[in-house]
């Protein structure tokens, strides 16, 4: 029995051997053998249909191991049933047992058998089948510690099948994670790797190691902008303060080769019994991504800076012919028209230096203490030298000191400002309001405006989204705008947030924590 | 007569537009297409402000400035002309004393140009 608790189950088939072989002799029963229960037994009739198939048959007298042909339920019918009934069956007299008598003429009397034990086998909560101790001679009365041995060996057959079939399930998990090209590691909470694809093996081979503290020494971690990350920052320390890390870009600096990868990151908990028992890191090379992403970013950006010069001279001339006496009433109007080109080009070439410093991690923020009233208030007379026909009402209290970057926080509250005029008729007010909660400075700006369509409002901060593209309140912007703001007051600690009813108007707010806030 | 203002810019139409401007409002005014012959022009005229580009051939905006550091003596103030989204960041690795944006706007060009060359007057004068 401890040879049999002992042995490796995965193998069916052999540890049925083993099992029917060891029946036999500790039990001393002639013939012991295990049956599988095929057929769809929720089928009305089930039995008429189903059939019980031989795994294993050991004859002790012969000490061979051999097949049986099947049993089918149309011809022993009680029995079939009485074995999905999930009780032992123990038939001292199997011959005149109700339960066994089917087999008597054709099965018990030429086989010489008197007794049989039959019990079920379990498997996934239904039953697989029978193991059958069929003893040859005399009337046998089973005894309760020969009905119990008979159990365990049931029990052992059915540890045996969940072995092979965890087997079977690991091995189609283990075969889909070789499989992928994305890199699959396990580590274990103090930070060992203790699983891993063969993706994650060129890691491994990189780093040196498969240890978190072996790879402190070969490997740096970069945010996609390239700085540094601090190692308590890093993914699998965040994982197991419970932060979450999914798709996110690092960059990975291998120390001993110098080389650098690019890689888009998830990593996990395994919890049990609340506690992070292993980490789950699943990697993908994001590394020519990254290239071509940076690539594009830098070209756009090289671009912008480079309209910036000859916008300069055009604008340059354009204003010194301005403020010429010697211009002529008729070249005024053309004039004009140069002159605010030139500010939507300058405008668009900024957008785009903006957006490629924001992506790239390089908007860099030059703070310093202002009164946010103050800095509203010029942002609200340069708009309105440029919306004639807009009213722009501004309720200011106190004054607000910050700490920010005015160029900055004041192109944000402009972009609110401009959306407001932009998207609301001619005639009407923008209600422009500056206040403070608590430790939060709130400024928000209200339009009797078109708004913006309920469908469009969950992507209102998305990248290149214009609510109103291709409706006639399209009006030509990239749809950088809001990004843009979000991006500055988020870094300032801020955010911004709106409401808006399609044909009545919007209200976006803005807030920024004051100085001296936590 | 008064120290010029040296504007070192590569392209020539905005060093010309630079320069007329300038010389509308009664400055003189020295040119140079990039760092290295600035460096020649200041030995001759030393400039009482420095308009600067930053990207330029041969010797750009930071290669100037350091050379500048480098050699010691008097140094002019410097207003960097830029098209970087920090311009005040980019003034202060190269410790400009300020930094005017590309497209500018004629009346701020002026009125940084007579403050600055106003503050060179009196730097001057104390280091006299």
């Amino acid at each position: 029995l401890l040879e049999l608790a002992r042995r490796e189950k995965t193998d069916v088939h052999e540890t049925f051997r083993a099992i029917t072989e060891a029946g036999a002799v500790v039990l001393d029963v002639a013939r012991v053998s295990i049956w599988q229960l095929c057929g769809d037994r929720n089928a009305p009739g089930w039995v008429q249909e189903a059939r019980l198939v031989c795994d294993d048959l050991y004859l002790l007298m012969e000490r061979k191991h051999v097949s049986a042909g099947p049993i089918h339920g149309r011809d022993f019918p009680t029995y079939l049933q009485a074995t999905h009934e999930r009780r032992t069956i123990t038939a001292d007299d199997a011959r005149h047992d109700p339960r066994t008598s089917e087999f008597a003429e054709f099965y018990l009397k030429p086989l010489g058998i008197r007794s049989m034990m039959d019990v079920p086998i379990w498997h996934r909560g239904e039953v697989y089948g029978v193991i059958c101790f069929e003893h040859v001679g005399p009337f046998r009365q089973w005894r309760a510690e020969e009905q119990d041995f008979a159990i365990i060996m049931a029990d052992i057959a059915s540890t045996s099948l969940e072995a092979a079939e965890r087997l079977s399930v690991d091995h189609r998990w283990e075969t889909a994670i070789e499989t992928v090209t994305e890199a699959v590691a396990l580590f274990d909470a103090r930070g060992t790797m203790v699983h891993c694809n063969e993706a994650a093996r060129q890691y491994v081979d990189l780093a040196g190691g498969r240890s978190q503290e072996g790879a402190a020494a070969t490997i740096e971690f970069v945010d996609a902008a390239d700085r540094p990350i601090p190692p308590e920052d890093w993914p699998f320390q965040r994982v197991l303060r419970h932060e979450k890390v999914q798709g996110e870009i690092y960059g990975i600096l291998f120390k001993t080769t110098g080389e650098r990868r690019y890689v888009r990151l998830s990593c996990s908990p395994i919890i049990q019994r609340a506690q992070i028992v292993y980490v789950a890191l699943v990697l993908l090379d994001a590394t020519d991504e990254m290239h071509v992403e940076r690539l594009k970013r830098d070209v756009l950006s090289t671009l912008a800076h480079e309209l910036k010069t000859p916008l300069a001279i055009a604008s340059g001339y354009a204003q010194a012919l301005d403020s010429s006496s010697e211009l002529p009433a008729t070249a005024r109007p053309m004039l004009d028209a140069i002159l605010r080109a030139c500010d939507r080009l300058d405008h668009l070439s900024q957008t785009v230096i903006d957006l490629a410093s924001t992506m790239l991690g390089r908007l860099r923020l030059t703070r310093e203490r202002v009164d946010l009233s103050e800095l509203l208030l010029s942002v609200v007379r340069r708009a309105e030298r440029g919306a004639p026909n807009h009213r722009l009402k501004v309720t200011i209290g106190e004054h607000i000191p910050v700490i920010v970057d005015c160029t900055r926080i004041a192109q944000a509250m402009r972009q609110l400002i401009d959306n407001a005029i932009a998207y609301s008729p001619a005639g009407t007010t923008v209600d422009v309001e500056l206040s403070t909660h608590g430790d939060m400075a709130c400024l928000a700006v209200r339009d009797r405006g078109i708004g913006i369509p309920a469908g469009a409002q969950r992507n209102t901060f998305r990248l290149f989204f214009t609510a109103h593209a291709g409706t006639e309140h399209e009006n030509g912007g990239l749809g950088v705008g809001l990004y843009l703001a979000r991006e500055i007051v988020r870094r300032h600690g801020g955010d911004i947030s709106f409401e808006s009813v399609e044909g009545e108007g919007s209200a976006f707010y803005m807030t920024l924590p004051r100085e001296g806030a936590p | 007569m008064t120290a010029p203002v040296l504007i070192i810019e590569d392209d020539e139409a905005l060093r010309e537009l630079l320069q007329m401007i300038l010389e509308a409002e009664g400055f003189s005014v020295e040119t140079a297409a990039n760092g290295k012959e600035a460096l020649e022009r200041m030995m001759d005229h030393p400039p009482s402000l420095v308009l600067l580009d930053m990207r330029m051939p041969i010797m750009d905006g930071w290669q100037f400035c350091h050379e500048l550091a480098r050699r010691g003596g008097p140094k002019p103030p410097i207003v960097i002309v830029t098209a970087a989204s920090d311009p005040a960041a980019r003034a202060r690795e190269v410790d400009a004393d300020a930094w005017l944006t590309k497209p500018f706007d004629h009346t701020q060009l002026l009125s940084l140009v007579r403050r600055m060359s106003h503050v060179d007057c009196g730097s001057s004068r104390r280091r006299s």
